[in-house]
């Protein structure tokens, strides 16, 4: 696994390639760090990594931000780990905008060299399941400023928006809403069944159905309909 | 004068006075209603018809409205029932008069219960499709439901009156005369109506406008107050900071390391980390570039403070236009921040975070926050948009049930909602217009 660490802060930078190569001498797992660096630009110059460790504040015109954001929309997968002091830390942002797979709060000089290990183990962990599974029943779902593969046993029901091509996922605990049409969600999985003009569920979270009300019932006490004609297919 | 076909008119006059009501309210019509419908609201009042005449109207208005808002909890749907009324009563005049016009005076037609109830059914059929659209169209408007409503009701209570007494005073001899004449009232009735609500909507426009005006006022003033109260806090830490050195110095002086180390870290750090939270919470406002809704936040911000919330506003990058109506956007976050701050202070680790981020096409707001979890029942996500819920009982909670309506009006935003343990997460995506 290659690692490239940016930090303006000379003896910070120091700190925390010392803390990898130590590990990396021990283990002996193929970790190595290819750039050291307090220039942004030259970790954009340089090929591709697999692993990041990003200051935020760089003191440069590009911020960390800007320069996880354009190393993420190059590589997908790779693994951005953020070093911030307590302040700065913009949490949501870099999660959302970045998918950062952890930060490390240098404020604690004590836990730093911890921290950074096992956000290091972390990372290797998820370098190694690269490539190596595929999820054999997941559901993509894509929207502006949204991707996420959610796999067909999480699914509750998928409710349609009367109006306007909004679907609405319902999870056991968790909506998400985006644009599509219920009809292309019918034949995802076997265990799919629109049951609704509105409704397409998933019967491998139905509670019970309730055939004189025509009420479908979930594991998690929610509900939805289900039409006269259709909910015969709900037995 | 009591045939059977007569009776009928009358029971599906009552019928579609009571049964339409509920259809515009949105309420699933079960068999279950349905009976409850026939026993209690259509039934008393065809008997009460024979004795009391008209006036059995006003029970049918007065027992709907009770199951109306039994059912939705909503005083507002009480709407549907008058304006039901009126059409209804519309519906009936006009096929008067249109059955009068097509049969050529003929007696045996014109008399017929059952070509007048086709004719009143068709007609009433054209009018509750037009009203239904109106209405969902009205209904996205977000001052609709606010204002509009609750002036129509009195009005509408009015017209109703009007209309009764009109038709109760109707003269029986010359009948399709006073039906004319009837209609010709309600045209310019119902023309009156709607030159005063359109008067009233100009004025409730005007007075919104007013008041958004002293609001960004007020939270511009509250802006500036904290922004003085930072400067405040700056030129003390500058104060300190040569006092803070002093004291090192003692440390320095005695070679007394060990102790210099504790006092840094106990003491000096802690308190720099406070002030600058604190800072950090209003600075991260510098680059929203609206001006309404960084008084907004600057309110909830200090709002948290007095709470002892601690709140974190995330905003990176530039935010300076949002792609929606700016009160739509306060009143969206202020919904999300007052449902966070509720939700949060009772908790046992209370924290709220509220970010703006700009990505490709899209601004998303996330707010994320922690919540007293009730050990015997685990929170769950389709349970808090239910109308009404809230976990402090009555008159509360609607703000959440809002916000899905507004979201579920417009084409471009989308709202993901999620409960991870004792966290409480929303992301609002708010599409940027596609040039």
């Amino acid at each position: 696994m290659k690692v490239i660490i940016c930090e303006d802060n000379v003896v910070q930078l120091e700190h925390i390639k010392k803390t990898i190569e130590n590990y990396a001498l021990m283990e002996g797992n193929g970790i190595e760090i290819v750039l050291t660096t307090t220039n942004p630009n030259e970790v954009i110059a340089y090929e591709k990594a697999d692993c990041y460790f990003l200051d935020i504040d760089l003191n440069h015109e590009m911020t960390g931000l800007m320069l996880g954001d354009m190393i993420r929309k190059r590589d997908p997968l790779c693994n951005i780990i953020f070093v911030t002091t307590h302040a700065e830390m913009t949490y949501l942002t870099f999660m959302y905008k970045i998918a950062a797979l952890d930060f490390i709060i240098k404020d604690h000089t004590g836990m730093l060299q911890q921290k950074v290990l096992t956000t290091l183990k972390v990372a290797y962990e998820k370098y190694l399941q690269i490539g190596q599974q595929q999820a054999p029943s997941q559901i993509q779902i894509r929207a502006n400023g949204y991707t996420r593969n959610i796999a067909i046993q999480d699914i509750y029901f998928f409710a349609a928006s009367p109006t306007l091509h909004k679907i609405i996922l319902h999870l056991e605990n968790e909506h998400i809403e985006f644009y599509g049409r219920l009809k292309d969600f019918k034949e995802a999985h076997v265990s799919m069944y629109q049951c609704h003009k509105a409704f397409i569920v998933n019967r491998q979270n139905i509670e019970f159905v309730d055939h004189k009300e025509r009420v479908v019932y979930f594991k998690n006490g929610e509900t939805c309909f289900a039409s006269a004609r259709l909910i015969k297919g709900l037995k | 004068m009591w045939s059977i076909s007569y009776l009928s008119l009358i029971t599906y006059q009552f019928l579609v006075l009571s049964i339409l009501p509920l259809y515009f309210s949105k309420i699933t019509i079960t068999k279950n209603l349905v009976l409850k419908v026939s026993l209690l609201i259509v039934a008393p009042p065809v008997v009460l018809f024979a004795f009391i005449g008209v006036y059995a109207v006003a029970y049918v208005i007065l027992v709907v409205s009770f199951l109306i808002y039994q059912q939705t909890k909503r005083w507002r749907n009480i709407v549907h029932v008058l304006f039901t009324i009126v059409l209804a009563v519309m519906a009936d005049h006009i096929s008067s008069l249109v059955v009068y016009h097509l049969s050529n005076g003929m007696e045996a037609i014109i008399t017929s219960p059952l070509v007048q109830l086709v004719v009143s059914m068709s007609i009433l059929f054209i009018l509750v499709i037009v009203y239904k659209r109106l209405f969902s169209y009205f209904a996205g408007w977000y001052m609709f439901e606010q204002y509009i409503i609750p002036a129509m009701i009195p009005l509408l209570l009015m017209t109703i009156v009007f209309m009764y007494t009109d038709i109760v005073l109707m003269d029986d001899l010359s009948f399709i005369k006073s039906v004319q004449h009837n209609v010709f009232f309600f045209v310019i009735y119902l023309m009156l109506f709607i030159i005063i609500i359109g008067f009233f909507v100009y004025l409730v426009i005007k007075n919104i406008h007013i008041k958004q005006k002293e609001m960004q006022l007020k939270e511009f003033n509250s802006y500036v107050e904290s922004l003085e109260d930072i400067n405040r806090d700056m030129r003390k830490f500058k104060h300190d900071y040569m006092n803070i050195l002093t004291s090192m110095r003692h440390f320095i002086d005695s070679k007394n390391y060990s102790e210099l180390e504790t006092y840094f870290y106990r003491h000096i750090l802690q308190t720099e980390e406070n002030e600058q939270a604190h800072e950090m919470a209003f600075s991260m406002l510098n680059c929203l570039h609206i001006a309404s809704l960084k008084g907004l936040l600057t309110t909830k911000l200090i709002q948290a403070q007095t709470l002892h919330v601690p709140m974190h506003v995330e905003i990176v990058e530039d935010i300076d236009r949002i792609a929606l109506d700016e009160i739509q956007l306060n009143r969206m976050c202020g919904i999300l921040l007052d449902n966070a701050l509720e939700a949060s202070k009772n908790a046992t680790e209370p924290w709220i975070r509220l970010a703006f981020i700009r990505m490709d096409g899209v601004v998303l707001i996330a707010c994320v926050n922690t919540f007293s979890s009730n050990q015997s029942h685990e929170l769950k996500v389709h349970e808090i948009f239910k109308e009404g819920f809230s976990t402090k009982g009555e008159e509360r909670g609607l703000g959440l049930s809002i916000l899905r309506q507004m979201v579920d009006a417009s084409p471009k935003l989308r709202l993901n909602t999620k409960i991870n343990g004792n966290l409480f997460i929303q992301e609002l995506f708010i599409d940027e217009e596609r040039v």
